[in-house]
């Protein structure tokens, strides 16, 4: 016997229905339909019946029209309560949105003209964008931004918006507002991203504004660095603070071991790593090797050794020099030796944080922001302390750092440099980075009581002052991380799955200077 | 028979193992979120941590709606999502319609390009649409960027081409004859169409727009950039658990437990209508 | 003749209007962009770009660039992967939906089951995912240790297993769907024909190759192009996987390469000419495969 299927007969509609015509009726105002499919089996057809009936569809319709009902209630009832549940400087933040799109549309009329003595700017808006603090700041960050706004209101009649913007998104927001000459007057940066703005023109340039925000010399060199281009100040940095070593006291004590002070050595930073993986039996340093703070790793122990990231004009690449393998191969090596778990190839610094808090490792290459949530969630104790220091003294790179800028297309810049003016004084300052959990890039606040519950705040600021900074400011630098990150992820990930030497490590950073300096020419 | 009861009884094993597998697949990782939702932020993490947390913790379920204004988040998310799915069959069902049933010039053209703007990663398209929206509202006032109906047209993007393409098959599967004999008994083509077709079609009307009313749910490219705080979706909002240097994942998890289960329960009622009905066709259970 | 060619352009007309404005516009102008040296310098005024005709499709292919060298591996990386998990996805629903076809006890709730992936949305499943393959930490090495099936750590993450880890995640996330349209097609073939199939004398291979395949086939053409479409764009699930840094080696799908370009560095010409190679290679890949597929039909 044979079975043949034919299925085009009954994908081709002509075929099938037209020898079938009497199984279907179609009477006028009466809808019956039926679904019929037939199969020759060795010339004896088949028909197959399967049928909707009208009471089906119906009791379809009803239940779908109930359900989109059911759908707009809920999204009703959400809407209402999803009112009652904000706060009034939610609402004000919906306001200020529609203000804001007539204030981008160049509608002047709204600016108020009069010109009192206390309230020079009254009837302005200047809409500020910053990024979400971690949750468990959150709360006081905001009340700090009610009393800022109150303040900034009562002093200069400016009413400042303030919208939150994701960490994941603030980026593609900048861009979109530069390519529209709209948006924010004012936002916030992290690190690297100044020169690129700047490149594009997009920053105001803040040097006349400089004595108002307490003259150059109250900020410091690194913090000045960082936030200038072609030599004009682009931006005001606002606080963050350095990467350090943060290492376990009780896993210290256990081992006998002395706490490491600032100016420990990179020699002793090994022997600190091998005798607490021996006491513990496991590798006691965790560092990552898959983010770009990989790449601030290499460049900070390659600077503090005596070699340099780029050449002084910036056109070569120049950390594939001699130190620069040999950072590398120190990296290599520790992996090697046990004192850095395999784990590290792929790490971020989302995944250390909580091997330190939880004790699997006793030192960690760590940021700022973690002091808060080991306070709040590390049982032992701990302590922090500046990178370890080579021939050429701390390098440390500051790198956590966040800055304010004002967008060059805003209509407003006195109001928002008097808005800043405020942001940056230093009563401001305090307040703003001791909820953050920051230190702040200036001179004269470190003895301010209100960073007192921080225990690491004489590292950070010993680290904010004695640092020098070695990042280019170079508009591409984030293609430059971006690669040098891929690179050093690949020689971390071999070293991890096979084997590596320091001919192969010598062989990769050539390669990755080549690209690099590709990238300096064309910018 | 001996045989053939042997051979029964390994099939039916091997079913129930497959399905075991399946099911173990599909809902593990769903299980590891959810007991993620009951520990706190760095339990999460350690070489001894269980599956289940040692202690774990409620907090997270009350905490999540005091640090981000979910609530509205989700609201805004069911408004632009519902509208997106409205707005694309509303465009795609004529269109499919004709696809399916009309030859005319340009109807490969037509095909080809709606393939070939789905190609196009979505980032490319968002510079362009963001200038487009900027230039329109100096143009007419009329605010797009920041706003819901400015999102659902961006989601339209590609909410009427995958509603056009998933429509068109079923449109396919029904056979013509039946506006045909329609319209010999004195219908106009919309009519037949409006009156005979698209009952039949509602229940693939109802898997695209499922479809679609997910995608538009998941997407985070278009809603970071067209949004902002007033006017944000779920999804992105979920972005605003992770701060520069870590992630919440306890609050993350427990608010995504909280929107799976109510749209996982809402699926179970219905289901019989969703799979079973799905081309008019034959309903088993 | 005229009458029938206006009621053709009516039901197409809100549909090519509206995706002429947000569709092909947009494209047309991304297209153009590839042709500019629109980047950091001129952001800021648009009006200044140039046009430099094929320098930027030059660039991306050169070697000893960042571009250079990256981009072949993700274009290559891109479609192993973008094939790989349209083929396993769509296997597994197929095997999935044809399970799910027979009649059983609690099949609604094991239905409802099998949804959830589709619904957890796509960034907390890569966060989940991420967390999962963790090689030190993750819940997938330990219980592999615990049933002593490894001894030593897997890295999932790193360069060799990236893509696999890649497409696994997919696989959760699109099993359902692909599922479900499968499982809706089969249940339109009607119960008869497998009667009468068994009665003639069929084997269930039989049964499946001449009765099940047909009814299928489809649904199962639009659900693979479909996948193929999700794949070529996938960007969620490698960002977040990944940290939002790039991933490695070839598991840089294209997508984020092409991001990378245009956001981070802010180099939209060129980012939107890698886009211009993806699209034509990606556009002649999928006729390619409409073509094989509707042949098929007309024999």
């Amino acid at each position: 016997m044979k079975f043949f299927w034919k299925q085009e007969r009954l994908q081709n509609r002509d075929t099938v229905w037209r020898g079938n015509k009497q199984g279907l009726t179609l009477q006028p105002g009466k809808k019956k339909r039926e679904n019929r499919q037939q199969v020759s089996i060795d010339k004896t057809t088949y028909v197959g019946k399967s049928g909707a009936t009208d009471g089906r569809e119906q009791r379809m319709k009803k239940k779908l029209l109930s359900t989109l009902l059911a759908m707009a209630l809920t999204a009703a009832a959400l809407s209402g309560c999803g009112n009652a549940g904000q706060n009034a400087q939610d609402s004000e933040q919906q306001s200020g949105v529609s203000e804001v799109s007539k204030q981008g549309t160049g509608n002047r009329e709204t600016e108020n003209q009069e010109e009192t003595a206390d309230k020079p700017y009254a009837g302005t808006t200047v809409l500020m964008n910053l990024n979400t603090p971690s949750e468990s700041v959150r709360e006081n960050f905001d009340a700090w931004l009610e009393d800022l706004q109150a303040r900034v209101m009562e002093e200069t009649g400016i009413e400042l918006k303030v919208e939150m913007v994701s960490w994941g998104d603030y980026l593609n927001k900048h861009l979109t507002s530069i390519a529209s000459q709209e948006g924010p007057d004012i936002i916030q940066m992290g690190s690297s991203v100044p020169p690129v703005i700047a490149a594009a023109g997009g920053l105001l340039d803040l040097t006349p504004y400089m004595d108002g925000l307490g003259g150059m010399d109250v900020y410091c060199d690194v913090g000045k660095y960082y936030c200038s281009w072609d030599g004009k100040m682009i931006a005001i940095p606002w606080g963050g603070g350095g990467r350090e070593i943060y290492f376990n006291k009780d896993i210290f004590d256990a081992a006998g071991l002395e706490y490491p002070d600032n100016d420990w050595t990179l020699e002793e930073f090994e022997q600190n790593a091998k005798a607490l993986t021996e006491h513990m039996g496991k590798p006691a340093l965790a560092l990552m090797g898959s983010s770009n703070d990989t790449t601030y790793y290499f460049w900070s122990q390659l600077v503090t050794d005596g070699g340099a990231v780029l050449s002084e004009d910036m056109t070569k690449a120049r950390f594939n020099e001699q130190e620069g393998v040999d950072a590398v191969m120190r990296i290599v090596n520790m992996y090697k030796n046990g004192y850095i778990p395999s784990s590290f190839a792929e790490s971020t610094v989302d995944d250390i944080l909580p091997t330190f808090i939880n004790g699997e490792v006793a030192m960690a290459y760590g940021s700022a922001s973690w002091w808060q949530d080991l306070v709040a969630n590390m049982e032992g104790n701990w302590g922090t302390v500046a990178m370890p220091v080579g021939k050429a003294g701390l390098a440390n790179g500051t790198v956590t750092m966040s800055a304010f800028g004002i967008m060059s297309y805003t209509k407003n810049p006195e109001a928002a440099a008097a808005v800043l003016k405020i942001l940056a004084s230093p009563e401001e300052i305090v307040k703003s980075t001791a909820i953050l959990g920051w230190i702040p890039f200036r001179t004269d606040l470190e003895n301010d009581p209100a960073y007192a519950d921080n225990p690491a705040k004489d590292t950070f600021f010993y680290v904010a002052k004695e640092s020098k900074a070695y990042i280019p400011q170079y508009q591409a630098i984030s293609t430059v991380l971006s690669t040098s990150t891929k690179y050093l992820n690949s020689i971390f990930t071999q070293a991890v799955t096979g084997e590596v030497d320091e001919a192969y490590v010598r062989q990769q950073l050539d390669a990755l200077a080549t690209e690099v300096d590709n990238v300096l020419a064309e910018n | 028979m001996k045989r053939t009861k042997i051979i029964r009884i390994t099939a039916k094993i091997g079913f129930v193992l497959a399905l075991m597998a399946y099911l173990v697949f599909s809902l593990f990782p769903f299980f590891v979120m959810v007991s993620m939702s009951f520990s706190s932020k760095f339990a999460i993490m350690g070489s001894d941590t269980p599956i289940w947390p040692k202690n774990p913790i409620l907090t997270n379920y009350k905490r999540m709606w005091e640090v981000v204004p979910l609530l509205k988040y989700i609201k805004n998310s069911i408004i632009v999502c519902t509208a997106t799915v409205v707005f694309s069959l509303l465009m795609s069902v004529p269109a499919s319609y004709a696809l399916s049933r009309f030859r005319f010039r340009g109807k490969k053209t037509f095909s080809i390009s709606i393939l070939a703007t789905q190609l196009f990663p979505g980032i490319t398209m968002l510079l362009p649409i963001y200038l487009m929206y900027v230039n329109f509202t100096k143009l007419t006032g009329i605010p797009m960027t920041k706003t819901l109906h400015g999102l659902v047209i961006a989601f339209a993007t590609f909410g009427i081409p995958y509603s056009i393409w998933m429509l068109k098959s079923y449109f396919d599967s029904i056979p013509d004859e039946l506006e045909q004999a329609a319209m010999i008994d004195g219908c106009s083509r919309t009519k037949a169409m409006v009156k005979v077709v698209l009952p039949l079609v509602v229940p693939g009307m109802v898997a695209t727009g499922l479809y679609v009313f997910l995608l538009a749910w998941n997407n985070i490219l278009f809603a970071g950039v067209l949004t902002d705080q007033a006017t944000r979706t779920f999804a992105t909002g979920l972005q605003e658990f992770a701060s520069e240097s870590s992630t919440e994942y306890g609050l993350l998890m427990a608010a995504c437990s909280v929107t799976t289960i109510p749209i996982v329960a809402l699926f179970f009622a219905f289901q019989k209508y969703f799979v079973g009905g799905m081309t008019g066709g034959a309903v088993k259970g | 003749m005229k009458k029938k060619k206006q009621r053709i352009g009516v039901w197409i007309l809100p549909a090519l209007v509206s995706m002429s404005v947000i569709q092909f516009l947009p494209g047309f102008v991304s297209v153009l962009m590839g042709f500019t040296n629109l980047g950091v310098q001129n952001i800021t005024n648009i009006a200044n770009t140039k046009f430099v005709g094929l320098r930027n499709f030059i660039g991306i292919f050169k070697k000893g660039t960042v571009t250079g060298n990256q981009f072949m591996i993700s274009l290559f990386g891109t479609l192993e992967y973008t094939f790989l998990a349209t083929a396993v996805t769509f296997l597994f629903g197929l095997g999935l939906a044809l399970l799910l076809n027979q009649d059983f006890r609690g099949r609604a709730f094991v239905r409802a089951a099998l949804i959830v992936p589709w619904i957890v949305p796509g960034v907390v499943a890569a966060f989940i995912w991420r967390l999962m393959f963790l090689s030190d930490y993750g819940v997938i090495n330990k219980l592999l240790r615990h049933a002593g099936l490894i001894k030593e750590n897997i890295f999932w993450l790193l360069e060799d297993k990236a893509l696999m880890s890649l497409v696994i995640a997919h696989l959760w996330s699109n099993l359902p769907f692909v599922m479900i349209s499968i499982l809706a097609a089969l249940q339109t073939i009607s119960e008869e024909l497998y009667e009468a199939c068994k009665i003639d004398g069929g084997n269930v291979f039989q049964r499946f190759l001449y009765i099940t395949v047909p009814g299928i086939k489809n649904v199962s053409v639009m659900i693979v192009l479909l996948s193929f479409i999700k794949g070529a764009g996938e960007f969620t699930l490698p960002y977040v996987m990944y940290g939002r840094s790039a991933p490695p080696g070839k598991a840089n799908l294209i997508s984020i390469l092409v991001y990378q370009t245009s956001f981070q560095t802010w180099e939209f010409g060129q980012g939107a000419a890698m886009s211009c190679v993806v699209l034509v290679i990606m556009l002649l890949l999928a006729i390619l495969y409409m073509r094989l597929a509707m042949q098929e039909e007309k024999e």
